[in-house]
C-alpha cells in the first residue's frame, strides 16, 4: 500500500509509531516517509556513481527506477551509486537515568526510546547520503564509541548499538564532547541528543570546544512534555532518579512559576548557543520526528 | 463586639478538627521520580521570595476565611450606643457615702457617679426598671422607677456623712432583682471602691430565707462596676477624741482632751472650740495623738469640736463632743464591799471625782456580800458585787427582781475565762477572771463586759425606781479574778460611779440607729431638719455629722453628736481582681465613660455583622482562588490524585 500523507510514519506521532515495530524497521520507514516528502520538495543534490540496482520501495526517488529493467522484468528496480563521503557525522547519544523518564507511561515513550529513533533515523539518512556516522553513547562516562564509517552495515551496527543501550547513571556530555574532539581529525557534523539536565557550563564549554575546532554542532534538546508542566497532584516529593536529590513543594501553588522557569532555561540554552554558530532544536517526545530531521536537513543544507 | 450564638464558635473547632486530623494523620508525602528537578531549583531559586509570599498570602486569606465565617456563623454582633435590649431590671447603687465627696480636680467623686447614673438611665428602653439604692443610706426603701423619676432620684443624691457597705448593698440588690421577677437583671455598682466598704461576702448558713445569694442561683446577674474612680490619695481625719480619759467632765475641774489623728498626709493644724470659742490648739502629724487642756466647765451640757485643717475630703476633719459637766456622784457603801473595791473609792473621793453618800440620798449605792436595799431613791442606781458563796446567790437575784431588775445570778459557778469585751471604756480585755457565776439578763437590760466563754461578766437593767441596776459576776477579789488589781480597776469603778453621775460621751457615728426615749416626738438634725419619731422610737436616717437634737414638742430631750465613721475615711481602692470574690457575683469592670457605655446593658444588642462577615468571607474567598490560580494553571477539576501520579510515575 503506498503511503499516503496521512501515515507516512515521520509524521506519525510517537505513541502510534512506537506501536509499529522496533527500531531498525521504524527508523527505516520514518527516512523513507521523510525522504518521500522531500521528492516533493526542491532538495536535491546527491551525486554518486552506479553501483547496483536493488527492489524499488516506496519513498525511493523516482527518478533512479530503471524504466529498462522494468520493460525487461515488470518489477520496479532502484539504481543504486556508490556514494561520495562529504560529510563525517557524529552522533551523541544521552542514555542517562533521566533519559528513561516518561510522563505518561501508558502513552508516552521514554525520551530514551525517541532519542534512539531518531538517531537511527539521521544514521540511515546520512548514510544513504553518502556520508559517514560515527556513535557515542553516554551517561557520565562514555559507554559505546563506534567510528563513523559509511554503508548499510554501519547503520545495522548502529541501529545494534541504540537497541543495546540500557539507561543508567548520571547526565555529563562534556567528556563525550571532548573524546569526541580529539577523535574527530576532520572537521565534521555532531549532533547530540539528551534531554540536557546537566552542568550548563560545562556543557556549553565542551560544545563551544567543538565548535572552536571547526565542528558543526547541532544540539537536539529532548523533552518529555511533562517536563514542561509539572504533574497535577499538588502534595508530593519530587525526586530526581539521577541524583535522588529531593524537594518538597506544593506543585499547585508554583505551576505558572516553573512553567516559566522552563521556558526561561530553553530560552537560556538557545541563547547561549546559537551566537556562537550551535543550532539547538527542541524535541518534544510527543511530536513527529519528522521535526528533528528537518532540523538537520536544514543544517546539512547550509553544510553544502 | 459580642456574640449572639456563642455555639457558632464551635464551628471553628469544628474546622479545625479535620484540619488536625488531616494534619495528624497525613501520610508521608508521596515521592515522585522528576528527572526535571533542576528546573524546580531554578524557580525556587528566581522565586523564591515570591513564593513565600503568595503562599504566606494564601495562609492569611485562608485563616481569614475560616475566621470570618466562624464569626458569622455565632452571630456577631456590633455594640454600640443606642442599640435596643431586652426589658431589664437594673439596680444603681450610687455610693454617695462620705469618702463619694471628696474633691477631685473640680468636682467631687459623686458627681462623676452621677454621670455615670445618668447615662444608664439615657440608655434605658422602655421596658427597662431601674431601683436606686444609695450605698451611704442604708435606712432607704427602694423601690422600682422609670427612667426619668429614677433620674430625679440620682440628680437630687447629695453625699451624707455615712459609711457604705457595698457588700451589703449588691447583696440586697440581688434581692431585689430576685423578687423583680424580671427576666434579666443587672447591678450597677458606681462607687470610688474604698475597700473599708467591700468586706467579704457572709455567705446565708443553709436554709436562711430571704437573701439569695447569687452564687446559688442560676444565672447570677453581672454587676457592671465602676472602677474609674479609684484614685486614692492622702487623708487626714479626727479618728477619735476622748474626754478626760473617757471620764465625765466634772464641774468646776480641769480635764485633758485628747484628739487623735488618723491617716496620712503633712502635718496638721489641731483646733479645740468650746461653744464657738478656741479652747486649744496644736500642730501635729497624721496617726498621732496630741492632748489639749480644757476646762473647767460649769455644770451642764457641753459641747465641744476638734478640727484640724481641711483637705481633698473635708467631712471627717471635725470631730464633735457631746456629754455633760456635772458635780461628782454621791456613793454610799452596803455591805463588806472587799478591800480592792474600797480603795478605789477612796481613792476617786480623794480626787474629787466622787462624794460621799446617804443611803437615802446617794446617787449611786455599791452593795456587797448579798446586802441590797429593799428599795431605791427615784433616780437612784444600784451597784451589785455578787458574794462570794454561790448558795446565796438565789436570793440575791430574787431581790433584785424585787426592784425591777430582771437579772440573775447563777448558783453555779464556772471555770475561769479572759475577758473578751469590755463596753465600759475600762480596758479590761485580756484580764483573766478565775472563777466567776456569770449574769444572766432575763429582760431589757446590756451587757458591759462579755468573757471569752461567752458569760457576762457585768450587765445592766433599769430599775422600778428609774434608775438602773449594774451586776457584777464575780467578787471584786484576788480569789475570783486580776481585776482588782489590773489597770482598769479605777475606771471601771469611776464607771460604776459615774451611773449616778452623768456619762461619758458614747461613740456615736452617722448612720447609727438612733434610740430615743417613749417622750420624743421629733428628732431634728444638725441642719435644722425635724423629722417626726415613729412608733419604733427608732431613727436610722442618721445621715449627717454633728449634734442631733430629741425633741418631745418644743422641749429638748437630748442632743447627742454623731461623728464621722473612721473606716470610711481609709481612702484605700481595692484591687479590682478582689471584687468578684467580695461581692460574690460576676464583675463587669468599665475605667472609663465610654467603656461604662459600652458595658451596661449586657443583653443588649447591636446590628448583627453576619451580612459583611459573609461579603468579606466571599472577597477572601474570591481573593485566594485568584492568588492561588496565579501559582497553578491546572484547573482543580483537572487535577490528579498523589496516586495517579504515582501510578504514573513509578
Amino acid at each position: 500500500m503506498p503511503l499516503t500523507h496521512s501515515r507516512r510514519p515521520d509524521l506519525l506521532d510517537p505513541p502510534t509509531l512506537a506501536r509499529l515495530g522496533g527500531l531498525e524497521l521504524l527508523a527505516r520507514q520514518v527516512v523513507e516517509g521523510f525522504l518521500m516528502g522531500l521528492h516533493r520538495s526542491p532538495h536535491r543534490g546527491f551525486s554518486a556513481e552506479f553501483a547496483e540496482l536493488r527492489n524499488y520501495q516506496p519513498g525511493d526517488d523516482l527518478r533512479y527506477i530503471d524504466w529498462r529493467m522494468y520493460a525487461r522484468s515488470d518489477r520496479f528496480f532502484v539504481k543504486q551509486f556508490e556514494e561520495e563521503t562529504n560529510l563525517r557525522a557524529h552522533l551523541l547519544l544521552d542514555i542517562s537515568a533521566s533519559m528513561a523518564w516518561s510522563s505518561r507511561p501508558d502513552e508516552l515513550p521514554p525520551k530514551l526510546w525517541y532519542a534512539k529513533l531518531v538517531a537511527a533515523a539521521l544514521s540511515l539518512v546520512l548514510i544513504r547520503q553518502g556520508d559517514t556516522v560515527g556513535l557515542t553513547t553516554f551517561h557520565d562516562e562514555i559507554v559505546t564509541r563506534l567510528q563513523a564509517r559509511g554503508g548499510p552495515r554501519q547503520w545495522a551496527e548502529i541501529v545494534h548499538r541504540l537497541d543495546a543501550a540500557e539507561p543508567g547513571g548520571r547526565t555529563r556530555p562534556q567528556a563525550g564532547l571532548r573524546d569526541i574532539a580529539t577523535r574527530l581529525r576532520r572537521r565534521g557534523l555532531v549532533v547530540l541528543l539528551s534531554d540536557l539536565l546537566v552542568d550548563r557550563e560545562e556543557t556549553l564549554t565542551a560544545l563551544r570546544f567543538l565548535r572552536h575546532r571547526g565542528h558543526e554542532v547541532l544540539v537536539l534538546h529532548v523533552i518529555d512534555p511533562g517536563e514542561r508542566e509539572l504533574p497535577p497532584a499538588a502534595d508530593v516529593r519530587f525526586f530526581d532518579p539521577e541524583s535522588d536529590e529531593e524537594l518538597r513543594i506544593n506543585a499547585a501553588d508554583v505551576r505558572e512559576d516553573y512553567r516559566a522557569a522552563v521556558t526561561e532555561a530553553i530560552d537560556e540554552w538557545r541563547r547561549s548557543l546559537v551566537p556562537d554558530g550551535i543550532d539547538y532544536h527542541v524535541l518534544d517526545t510527543d511530536r513527529p520526528l519528522a521535526l528533528a530531521l528537518r532540523a538537520y536537513l536544514r543544517k546539512r543544507e547550509r553544510l553544502g | 463586639m459580642g456574640i449572639l450564638a456563642p455555639a457558632g464558635l464551635l464551628l471553628g473547632l469544628a474546622i479545625a478538627v479535620p484540619v488536625l486530623l488531616h494534619l495528624l494523620h497525613r501520610p508521608q508525602r508521596d515521592r515522585v521520580a522528576f528527572p526535571a528537578l533542576q528546573y524546580l531549583f531554578r524557580m525556587e531559586r528566581d522565586h523564591a521570595r515570591q513564593i513565600r509570599m503568595r503562599q504566606s498570602l494564601l495562609l492569611a486569606l485562608r485563616l481569614a476565611l475560616l475566621l470570618l465565617l466562624t464569626l458569622a456563623a455565632a452571630r456577631t454582633v456590633l455594640r454600640g450606643t443606642g442599640a435596643a435590649h431586652p426589658p431589664t431590671a437594673v439596680v444603681v447603687i450610687l455610693d454617695n457615702s462620705m469618702s463619694a465627696g471628696r474633691v477631685v480636680g473640680d468636682g467631687r467623686v459623686l458627681d462623676t457617679l452621677k454621670a455615670r447614673a445618668r447615662e444608664t438611665l439615657e440608655l434605658a428602653g422602655p421596658g427597662d426598671r431601674f431601683w436606686i439604692v444609695r450605698g451611704g443610706n442604708a435606712w432607704e426603701t427602694v423601690t422600682p422607677l422609670a427612667a426619668r423619676a429614677a433620674l430625679t432620684r440620682v440628680a437630687e443624691t447629695e453625699v451624707v456623712d455615712t459609711r457604705a457597705d457595698l457588700t451589703a448593698a449588691v447583696a440586697r440588690a440581688e434581692e431585689i432583682l430576685a423578687r423583680s421577677g424580671a427576666a434579666r437583671g443587672e447591678i450597677h455598682l458606681l462607687s470610688d471602691l474604698q475597700a473599708s466598704a467591700l468586706p467579704p461576702r457572709a455567705r446565708p448558713a443553709a436554709g436562711t430565707p430571704g437573701l439569695a445569694d447569687a452564687a446559688t442561683r442560676d444565672t447570677p446577674a453581672p454587676v457592671v462596676v465602676w472602677t474609674g474612680s479609684r484614685a486614692g490619695e492622702p487623708n487626714g481625719f479626727v479618728r477619735d477624741v476622748v474626754l478626760g480619759g473617757g471620764l465625765p467632765p466634772r464641774a468646776g475641774r480641769r480635764t485633758e482632751v485628747a484628739v487623735i489623728i488618723g491617716g496620712e498626709g503633712e502635718e496638721r493644724g489641731v483646733r479645740l472650740l468650746v461653744a464657738g470659742r478656741l479652747e486649744g490648739a496644736v500642730r501635729s502629724q497624721p496617726g498621732a495623738s496630741v492632748v489639749l487642756p480644757a476646762g473647767p466647765f460649769t455644770e451642764g451640757p457641753l459641747e465641744a469640736e476638734v478640727e484640724i485643717d481641711p483637705d481633698a475630703l473635708r467631712a471627717d476633719d471635725r470631730f464633735l463632743i457631746r456629754t455633760d459637766v456635772v458635780p461628782p456622784p454621791s456613793v454610799v457603801r452596803l455591805g463588806a464591799i472587799g478591800d480592792f473595791l474600797a480603795a478605789a473609792l477612796d481613792l476617786l473621793e480623794e480626787g474629787g471625782r466622787i462624794r460621799p453618800g446617804t443611803p437615802t440620798g446617794a446617787d449611786v449605792v455599791v452593795a456587797a456580800d448579798g446586802v441590797v436595799p429593799s428599795a431605791l431613791a427615784p433616780g437612784q442606781h444600784l451597784v451589785v458585787v455578787p458574794p462570794a458563796d454561790p448558795a446565796r446567790r438565789p436570793a440575791l437575784s430574787r431581790q433584785l427582781a424585787a426592784l425591777g431588775a430582771a437579772i440573775e445570778i447563777p448558783a453555779t459557778r464556772a471555770g475561769g475565762s479572759r475577758v473578751a469585751a469590755d463596753e465600759t471604756g475600762s480596758g479590761l480585755e485580756g484580764t483573766t477572771v478565775h472563777r466567776v457565776g456569770g449574769v444572766v439578763l432575763r429582760g431589757p437590760g446590756r451587757a458591759w463586759v462579755t468573757l471569752e466563754d461567752g458569760t457576762v461578766w457585768a450587765a445592766s437593767a433599769p430599775a422600778t425606781s428609774g434608775g438602773e441596776i449594774v451586776v457584777l459576776g464575780s467578787p471584786l477579789d484576788l480569789e475570783h479574778s486580776e481585776i482588782p488589781i489590773a489597770a482598769g480597776m479605777v475606771p471601771l469603778v469611776e464607771w460604776i460611779s459615774a451611773r449616778g453621775g452623768g456619762t461619758a460621751p458614747g461613740r456615736m457615728h452617722a448612720g447609727d440607729t438612733l434610740r430615743v426615749s417613749s417622750r420624743a416626738t421629733a428628732i431634728e438634725s444638725p441642719s435644722g431638719t425635724r423629722h417626726p419619731v415613729d412608733g419604733t422610737l427608732e431613727f436610722r436616717a442618721t445621715r449627717e455629722a454633728g449634734i442631733w437634737s430629741v425633741l418631745a414638742g418644743d422641749t429638748l430631750l437630748e442632743r447627742v453628736a454623731l461623728n464621722t465613721p473612721p473606716r470610711e475615711s481609709l481612702l484605700q481602692p481595692i484591687d479590682p481582681s478582689l471584687l468578684p470574690v467580695r461581692l460574690g457575683a460576676p464583675v463587669i469592670e468599665a475605667a472609663t465613660a465610654n467603656r461604662w457605655r459600652a458595658r451596661i446593658f449586657t443583653a443588649r444588642r447591636g446590628r448583627e455583622l453576619w451580612r459583611p462577615l459573609l461579603f468579606l468571607a466571599f472577597v477572601a474567598l474570591l481573593v485566594e482562588s485568584w492568588v492561588a490560580a496565579s501559582g497553578s494553571a491546572t484547573p482543580p477539576s483537572d487535577r490528579a490524585t498523589a496516586d495517579d501520579i504515582r501510578a504514573r510515575h513509578p
